[in-house]
Order: structure tokens, then C-alpha cells, then sequence
């Protein structure tokens, strides 16, 4: 090896430990590492995994569950919203039943409305033909079909 | 957590067998690392057969891991593969270990800051892997593949959740501490197999530095701590090119290193779908490379010896995809509208703008990015041509994986603006420690440069 590659070889190595010294310095210094904020759940707050947990043993062990929203379903937030709920309440399925629809499905006997606004949940869960159970907390019910 | 880290032991203890008796040629750290990834694709596909069929997966696993134990009792001992590892420890060989232990222990403590404040993980890992691995832990978990789940792509392949659902049937429960400690033995593991391959085939120092690179790109870590399949993907595509290189170079177990390669094709597409790429290029650039030298029998014997170890994982993986899964709804299947996608310039024009920006801004640390510190690295240190034909054939399959992997942005239905945000740089992380292992490979190992550059040159006599 040669002067110039051994001086150029040795500076790159440098550069490579400037990278990682930089790296290391930014890790140490990471708030979270110093617990200078709280941890968070799946959709951005811890409350989520107490608001599920109850209703969670409220329902069947598995199958189909209706999931009704006083949000729109279609837009992004509200399908962040439906995804957090499945992840909680897995194994049951949650589907999407959209408010006012004419055919409500049979297969669903059970049901849970998940409202931004509690107050708003009682319209959407009769709307979807759904009858209001028991109330969970945080916009959260437990619906059973409504006979008719 | 304790029973969590009981769930692993099992999973650690097959692949370190599994690796030390097909390839023990490649070190204690290779095996060790190579072995905690490969056992653990071995576990999630045994629990998923058994989940199919219906049976306890204990008594699956027991099964090969007393197969596995009692034909390592029966190996021969052999030596590695190069002798790098037998050499004595340099002054550099000290100061980049120092460098890559310090690297390390901070890589830990980002890994555990980010699994402390997300312990569900970033998106991908709760919106899909960790709600199937809940799906998976219970008998119910048929629903998880039903048409209702379309939004969690329940036709993406099971090993990760397979895995996470095998450690909470050992410890009954469903504790956040499973899905954070496979990630965590996927991150770590995947700069252990980097540095112990490089240890072994180019010395110390060039393992340091590679590991000291991967660990010290934040990108690496945060996803690794994010809980996402693309950092356990990357460590599949890391043991094929690593195998693939041993088994270039073993003279007494080429074979072994050979199952264990098909091996791992067959778990990266358990892991993800581009698995499958991974397994196409693989192949694509084998089969030059035979068709150069026109070697049928090595050629015949290759490819037996990879389908050894890759047609079990993928008669799981056929059956998971043709039986049970529904279709990619990511995949345009229409003739026509394929095309279309196909010559659309405006989406080649995105991907190519997207490609070039990657180029500086892909693992930056807020300094500069981690291509630019190996480019600029590569550039300073020069090749030195041992592992020629080796780093050809592993660039030529990642260079082609990557082709690959920009066709399937091309032709998929979604917005190609929403495909390069979200999984651009996550395919290039699939890469990443694959392609620090090629191109260390190809680079001059520093070697003795301090003792170089402290000794005064002699006048000539």
C-alpha cells in the first residue's frame, strides 16, 4: 500500500467514526431514553388498550362484531380508528357498518360503536339497527341487534 | 418477560445447532446470530403447520429439535472457512471493536428509548403483524385471512406473526414484551451475521466497520424498534448473500452452507412478498452465472442442494398463499390496466426523482446519509479484488432484487406518490445490510494502518 492510499484510507476511517460518533451522541440523547415522556399505544395514547380491555371480555371469543363510528369511514383518521380497534380486539372481526344503511347484516349479532363523540353513539348504533347494551367508557358501547 | 425470553431459547437453540452442524465453518458468532433468525423462521413455519393441522406446535418443535441434536452429536469437526478470525488482535482490530461495542450499547439504548415509547410499535406492526400474531395465538385464527381483514393485506406472509404467537403460546399470555423482543433478536442479529461473516472472510477490523455503519444508521435501528417485517426481511436477504459467499469459499461443508442458503430464500418469503423477488433474482444470476461457465453437473448439484433446504418453507408458504390467503389487492390483474401502468412515464419520473433523492438523504443521521459515508468510505480505502467473483454475483442479484422491487411501485394499483412515501426507503433497508456486506467484501481491509502509518519510511541502501 502506498503513502497517499494508507493517508486516504485513514481519513476515510475517520469519516466513517465521525458518522457513528454522531449517531451515538444523538441516541444518548433520545428524551425517551430518559423517560422524559410517557409511553404511547398503537393510535398515539395508552388509554386505548383500557378502553378496549373491558369490552374486549363483554364480546364473543371470536367471529363477526359490527363497528359503527359517528366519523366517516372512508377517510384516513376514522380508518386509523377502525384498525386500532381490530388490533385490540382481535380475534374477533370487526366490519364496518355504515350508518343508516337499508340492510343491515345478518350475520352480526353483536356489535360495538366506537365514538369520537360519546354522545353521538346511540343515533349511529340505532341507525345500523343495532340496540345499545352497556357503555364502556370513552365513546365505546357494547350493541346487540335489534329485534324487531 | 421471563416467560417471553423462555419462548426464544427453543427457536435460539435449534438454528445454532442447525448452522454449527450444516456450517460450522462460519464461527461461533455467525452460527449464534445466523442461527437465533434462521430458528426462529424454522419455529414460525413449525407453528403455523401445526396450527393447520390442528396439533400442539410443542410437540412439533420438540420433534425437530431432538432431530437436530442428535445429528449434531454425530457431526465432524471442521475448521472456518478463512483463518482471519485465528489471527491476532491488531491495535486497529482494538480501536474499531472499541468504536463498534460503544456504536452497539448506544444502538440498544435507541432500540429500548423507541420500544419504551411505542411498545406497540409504529403502524405496520399493529395494524398488521402484531393484529395477525393476536389472530394466530388463538384457535380462531382462520378470520384473520378472511376478506373482512382486507385492510390488515391478510394475504402478506405469516412469519413474523407466527413467530410472535409461538413465544405468547409458551408464556400464555399476550404481552407487549414478544413483538419487541423478535425485533429486537431480528436488529441485532442482523449486525451480528454482518460482522462475524466479515470477521471470517475479511478480519476483524472490516467486520467492526460494517457493523459500526449498520447500527450507527438511525433509520436501521427505528425500524428495527418500529416493529416492522422489513428489518427481519433484510436479515433473510443478508444470510443468502453471506451464505452464498461461504459457499463459494468452504471447502469442507460447501454443501451445508448450501441447505442453509435455500433455507433462508424459503424464509424471506415466509417473512414479506418481495421474498419472492428476492428469490427470482437469486436465482436469475445463479442461473447466468451457470450458463457463463457451463458447469451442468456443479449446476445440478447447486441447485439440489437449495431446493433441500427451500422446498420444505415454501410448500407452506404455496399452501398459506394458494389455499388459505385471499388475493393482493396491491396487484393490478387486469391485462390492459397493467400495461398502462407499465408505460405510464409520469411513474417512472416519480420512482426515478424518489431513487436519486434516497441516494443522500436514505439512513441520515442529520449529518449526511449512510450511502454517502460508505461511498465516500469506499472511495478513500479501494478494492482489493480477493472476493472478485463473489461481490460480482452478490451485487448483480441485489442490483437485480432492487430492479425488482421498483417494477412491483411501477405496476401496483396504489398512487405511485403514496407507494414511494411509504415503502420506498423501507425496500432499500431490506437491502441495506446485504449490500454493506458486498461492498465491504469488495473493500481494502485496513489491516495494520496505524502500525503502516507510524513507521517512517526506510532510505533505501
Amino acid at each position: 500500500m502506498n503513502r497517499l492510499r494508507q493517508i486516504s484510507h485513514a481519513a476515510g476511517l475517520l469519516w466513517l467514526l465521525v458518522f457513528a460518533a454522531y449517531t451515538v451522541r444523538d441516541e444518548v440523547s433520545n428524551p425517551a431514553l430518559w423517560r422524559e415522556s410517557p409511553p404511547q399505544g398503537a393510535d398515539g395514547n395508552m388509554l386505548e388498550d383500557r378502553r378496549f380491555s373491558d369490552i374486549r371480555r363483554a364480546l364473543p371469543d371470536h367471529g363477526l362484531v359490527g363497528y359503527v363510528s359517528d366519523v366517516d369511514l372512508s377517510s384516513a383518521p376514522s380508518n386509523t380508528r377502525w384498525v386500532v380497534a381490530q388490533y385490540h380486539l382481535a380475534p374477533v372481526v370487526l366490519v364496518s357498518q355504515n350508518p343508516g344503511s337499508s340492510s343491515p347484516d345478518p350475520r352480526l349479532q353483536w356489535g360495538i360503536a366506537d365514538c369520537a363523540d360519546p354522545s353521538a353513539a346511540a343515533m349511529v348504533a340505532r341507525s345500523a339497527g343495532f340496540a345499545m347494551v352497556k357503555d364502556f367508557g370513552g365513546g365505546v358501547w357494547l350493541l346487540h341487534r335489534e329485534s324487531k | 418477560m421471563t416467560a417471553c425470553l423462555l419462548g426464544i431459547a427453543s427457536p435460539l437453540l435449534l438454528g445454532f445447532l442447525l448452522v454449527r452442524m450444516l456450517a460450522p465453518g462460519s464461527g461461533t458468532v455467525v452460527s449464534l446470530f445466523l442461527g437465533a433468525g434462521l430458528g426462529a423462521g424454522l419455529v414460525s413455519c413449525e407453528f403455523f403447520v401445526a396450527r393447520v393441522a390442528g396439533f400442539p406446535a410443542i410437540g412439533l418443535e420438540a420433534l425437530c429439535l431432538s432431530g437436530v441434536v442428535w445429528l449434531y452429536y454425530r457431526r465432524r469437526p471442521l475448521s472456518l472457512v478463512n483463518s482471519h478470525a485465528y489471527e491476532p488482535w491488531s491495535t486497529l482490530d482494538k480501536v474499531l471493536g472499541c468504536a463498534f461495542a460503544i456504536t452497539a450499547v448506544a444502538a440498544i439504548l435507541g432500540f429500548e428509548a423507541t420500544a419504551f415509547a411505542q411498545p406497540h410499535g409504529y403502524w405496520d406492526a399493529w395494524a398488521m403483524w402484531n393484529t395477525k400474531a393476536r389472530f394466530l395465538a388463538t384457535p380462531w385464527w382462520r378470520w384473520a385471512l378472511t376478506v373482512e381483514m382486507n385492510r390488515t393485506h391478510p394475504d402478506y406472509p405469516l412469519l413474523l406473526p407466527g413467530f410472535i404467537a409461538r413465544i405468547w403460546s409458551v408464556s400464555g399470555g399476550r404481552e407487549l414484551a414478544a413483538p419487541i423482543l423478535a425485533a429486537f433478536l431480528f436488529t441485532f442479529a442482523t449486525a451480528g451475521v454482518l460482522v462475524g461473516s466479515l470477521v471470517v472472510l475479511k478480519g476483524r477490523s472490516q467486520g467492526f466497520l460494517a457493523g459500526t455503519l449498520l447500527l450507527a444508521t438511525p433509520f436501521f435501528i427505528s425500524h428495527g424498534a418500529a416493529q416492522y417485517a422489513d428489518v427481519p426481511e433484510g436479515f433473510f436477504v443478508l444470510a443468502v448473500i453471506s451464505l452464498a459467499a461461504f459457499s463459494a469459499h468452504s471447502r469442507e461443508t460447501k454443501a451445508g452452507f448450501t441447505i442453509l442458503l435455500g433455507l433462508a430464500l424459503g424464509l424471506a418469503t415466509w417473512t414479506k412478498n418481495e421474498g419472492w423477488i428476492v428469490l427470482i433474482g437469486f436465482a436469475g444470476v445463479r442461473g447466468l452465472l451457470f450458463l457463463q461457465s457451463r458447469d451442468w453437473a456443479e449446476a445440478r448439484r447447486f441447485g439440489k442442494l437449495v431446493a433441500a433446504g427451500l422446498a420444505p418453507v415454501l410448500v407452506i408458504v404455496l399452501c398459506f398463499k394458494r389455499v388459505l390467503a385471499p388475493p393482493n389487492w396491491n396487484i393490478e390483474y387486469r391485462p390492459d390496466k397493467f400495461l398502462l401502468l407499465l408505460t405510464d412515464p409520469s411513474r417512472y419520473k416519480v420512482l426515478g426523482s424518489a431513487l436519486l433523492a434516497a441516494q443522500s438523504d436514505f439512513g441520515s443521521n442529520g449529518l449526511t446519509g449512510c450511502i454517502v459515508v460508505f461511498v465516500v468510505y469506499a472511495i478513500c480505502a479501494g478494492s482489493d479484488g480477493t472476493y472478485r467473483s463473489t461481490v460480482r454475483s452478490s451485487s448483480g442479484t441485489l442490483v437485480l432484487v432492487l430492479a425488482g422491487y421498483c417494477l412491483t411501485m411501477i405496476v401496483a394499483s396504489a398512487d405511485i406518490n403514496w407507494q414511494v412515501s411509504t415503502a420506498l426507503y423501507r425496500l432499500l433497508l431490506q437491502l441495506f445490510p446485504a449490500a454493506l456486506f458486498t461492498g465491504f467484501l469488495a473493500l481494502r481491509p485496513p489491516g495494520n494502518l496505524l502500525a503502516s502509518l507510524r513507521s517512517k519510511k526506510q532510505p533505501e541502501v
